[in-house]
């Protein structure tokens, strides 16, 4: 079965590593931009600049840094574009965020393996209410409407079940650097 | 003034604001509190990194790690699990609970494939063969890597393509093609109608129509299961078509070998208990295909069609005359036969594969290529270990009136059959007997590589007979009648007689030799 041509210059490396930081760039553009539909709008128009930029990077250099840096620019730019709406971080707080995050996300997929083993420690209700948050049109005013209970007190819900993750998640990177000092 | 790290009350602020900001249940006084302390705090901005990060990390399992705890958590097979089941898995699960998984998980497709999308409008090979496997809970054992003139059944289809796989996903295609890449590093061609379950990224569950599988070393042991087969492959290419209404399967090998365990596992243990030799585990090599029923019963596949089994999504489609090769018979019967001829439409150019069951190529003799008149003709690629057959003979039918062609060895001295009913051209079409560049010899060494275009690599010469057919008709081809080794099976092609070719040439007139 032969491969289709490729006409472009990326190589496959570039590919593997443009789709594994899929996650971590969403995250990273999220951080700066939190709406995730406008987040997931700008990975995409991210993504189409990293394509157009394979022949910049240099491999065996930091790939998702420097996909970070030109999803850093997309924000930016989104946020000139829509230059008249309130955003929530002045720009100086975003160049912040933007080198902050960089690394702060250096263990994402860390935490996704630590994520897998606390998402097990939930109770069946609390599942099911990630579940009904999360699942595709979920979100918490249908959570709300659905179990006759205000979407406050579902909002309420839902961070006590994310804050008890992401102290989960903390325990457990911290034992995982421990066990490795 | 940054403060550096942040109590836990300022945490636990931070990680309620940014909650209800993803909630859209943040006011005016929620916003500037929660930039007030981005602003002051270094540790409040990772802190509401980590809730972002738990977001998406959420996105991206909610629908795996939730079915992980709720129904899915004994059916995920972890990636890197070869070919075999946890004892609970049930193949069996009901189509409403794939749906519901299916739906969970599409609308977070995008945000994982969109590199690929890009990829693939460009007519790029989204591969992720060596690519660092996802956390096995994640449960995706690949990518939906492209379709073409798909009709998806009632139950799932994808929002876009590119789009990842989890495991126990099922794939229902009223017609066209899907190419799916699997983390294993097995690629896989579904010619719908078809009904594909993805058990693992080691092993499908084909309940209806047809895939190719593509298997390179590190997917070796890659099981297609059907209804009355378990085809385990061994690093290969191979077909395999499920019909259905009969309950039989088509296994069909291109390259390398399989093992064939016929039957279902029950029917498997009750008729070994029995000793029957229908059930015997059969080994398929390069060249050879069997029908596998339900009962076990094994029986040869005397031909295919190479359009049956896409090798790839944008292959095979949208052929622009129709075939002209009816049917190809033989006069085979041993009860273990299991060669087979593949039928090419349009499918004859500068190095296309020759035989079933070897890597020998076709070419031109020169850099001038393949004589024009051949170029995209029908032709037949035979069963090469045929040529050890003196009493072989094989019976092509043809579907329109045609030119009919046989590429007959130099080495060899004319047999009477082709002399009688043939003429000799003066043209000649040359074969490369190379091999992959990445074959070893069993001692260690390398076999001579096949060679790319027009006169290249030519180890033998050819000579081209050629019969005029105006109506369709039968026509008898005998054996090579010799036993040499080093020789090769004829070949067989065919035009359409007084038609346009492909490349706006018409067949030419005889040009006889001697």
């Amino acid at each position: 079965m032969a491969n289709p041509p490729s006409d472009n210059n990326c190589s496959d490396e570039f590919i593997v590593h443009l789709t594994n930081c899929q996650n971590r760039l969403y995250a990273f553009i999220l951080s700066l931009l939190p709406d995730p539909e406008r987040a997931r709008d700008l990975l995409q128009e991210t993504n189409i600049v990293i394509w157009r930029k394979a022949n910049q990077f240099a491999a065996g250099t930091n790939f998702d840094a420097w996909a970070c840096k030109i999803a850093y620019f997309e924000v930016l730019a989104e946020r000139r574009r829509r230059c008249k709406d309130r955003h929530l971080f002045s720009d100086s707080l975003l160049e912040q965020m933007s080198s902050e995050a960089t690394s702060n996300l250096s263990d994402f997929s860390d935490r996704a393996v630590a994520l897998e083993e606390c998402l097990e420690g939930l109770d069946s209700r609390q599942r099911e209410r990630l579940l009904e948050r999360y699942s595709p049109g979920g979100s918490v005013n249908s959570y709300a409407s659905k179990t006759g209970i205000t979407p406050g007190a579902a909002a309420v819900a839902l961070y006590r079940i994310r804050k008890w993750l992401l102290d989960c998640i903390q325990r457990r990177l911290m034992k995982e650097r421990a066990a490795w000092t | 003034m940054d403060l550096g790290p942040v109590s836990d009350s300022v945490r636990r602020e931070i990680c309620q604001l940014a909650s209800n900001l993803l909630d859209k249940q943040i006011d005016e006084a929620g916003r500037q509190r929660l930039e007030s302390l981005m602003e002051s705090h270094v540790g409040a901005r990772a802190c509401f990194v980590d809730c972002m990060a738990l977001h998406v990390l959420l996105e991206a399992t909610h629908e795996p790690a939730l079915c992980h705890t709720q129904e899915l958590r004994e059916n995920v097979v972890p990636l890197g699990h070869r070919g075999e089941l946890p004892e609970n898995y049930n193949s069996n699960r009901t189509a409403g609970s794939h749906q519901r998984i299916f739906h969970r998980s599409l609308g977070k497709l995008t945000t994982w494939v969109l590199a690929g999308c890009l990829l693939f409008a460009s007519g790029f090979w989204l591969s992720f063969r060596g690519a660092e496997k996802p956390p096995s809970s994640f449960g995706f054992v690949g990518v939906l890597s492209k379709v073409s003139e798909v009709e998806w059944g009632s139950n799932w289809q994808p929002s876009m393509v590119p789009a990842r796989l989890a495991a126990g996903q099922r794939i229902c295609m009223d017609a066209g093609l899907a190419e799916l890449t699997l983390n294993s590093g097995c690629t896989i061609v579904i010619r719908g109608p078809a009904e594909v379950e993805l058990v693992s990224a080691m092993r499908v569950l084909a309940l209806k129509g047809t895939v190719r599988a593509r298997v390179g070393d590190d997917a070796k042991g890659f099981v297609i299961e059907t209804p009355s087969t378990n085809v385990v492959d061994l690093g290969t290419e191979v077909g395999v078509q499920v019909d259905d209404v009969s309950n039989s399967t088509n296994v069909v090998v291109f390259e390398g070998a399989v093992d064939l365990h016929a039957g279902t596992s029950n029917t498997r243990r009750k008729f070994w208990s029995l000793g029957s030799p229908a059930f015997k585990s059969t080994r398929l090599n390069f060249g050879e295909a069997l029908r596998v029923k339900k009962s076990g019963v094994t029986s040869r596949i005397v031909s295919i069609r190479s359009d049956q089994f896409p090798t790839a999504v944008n292959s095979h489609f949208g052929q622009k005359r129709p075939p002209l090769i009816r049917s190809i018979t033989d006069n085979i019967r041993e009860p273990d036969a299991m060669a087979y001829y593949e039928i090419v439409h349009n499918g004859l150019w500068e190095d296309s594969r020759a035989y079933v069951d070897r890597y020998h190529e076709w070419n031109g003799i020169d850099e001038r290529g393949i004589p024009p008149f051949l170029r995209s003709a029908d032709y037949v690629r035979c069963f090469n270990s045929d040529k050890f057959r003196d009493d072989l003979e094989i019976t092509l039918e043809t579907a329109a009136p045609v030119r009919l062609f046989v590429f007959f060895d130099d080495r060899l001295p004319v047999p009477k059959w082709l002399s009688d009913a043939f003429v000799l051209t003066k043209h000649k079409i040359g074969i490369d007997e190379g091999f992959p560049s990445h074959s070893i010899w069993k001692d260690g060494t390398t076999p001579p590589v096949i060679g790319v275009g027009a006169g290249k690599s030519i180890d033998h010469t050819y000579s081209i007979w050629e019969k005029d057919l105006p109506l369709p008709t039968k026509v008898r081809l005998g054996s090579l009648s010799n036993r040499h080794v080093e020789v090769s099976m004829y070949g067989i092609a065919v035009v359409p007689l007084g038609t346009f070719l492909g490349e706006g040439q018409t067949v030419p007139p005889l040009e006889h030799g001697q």
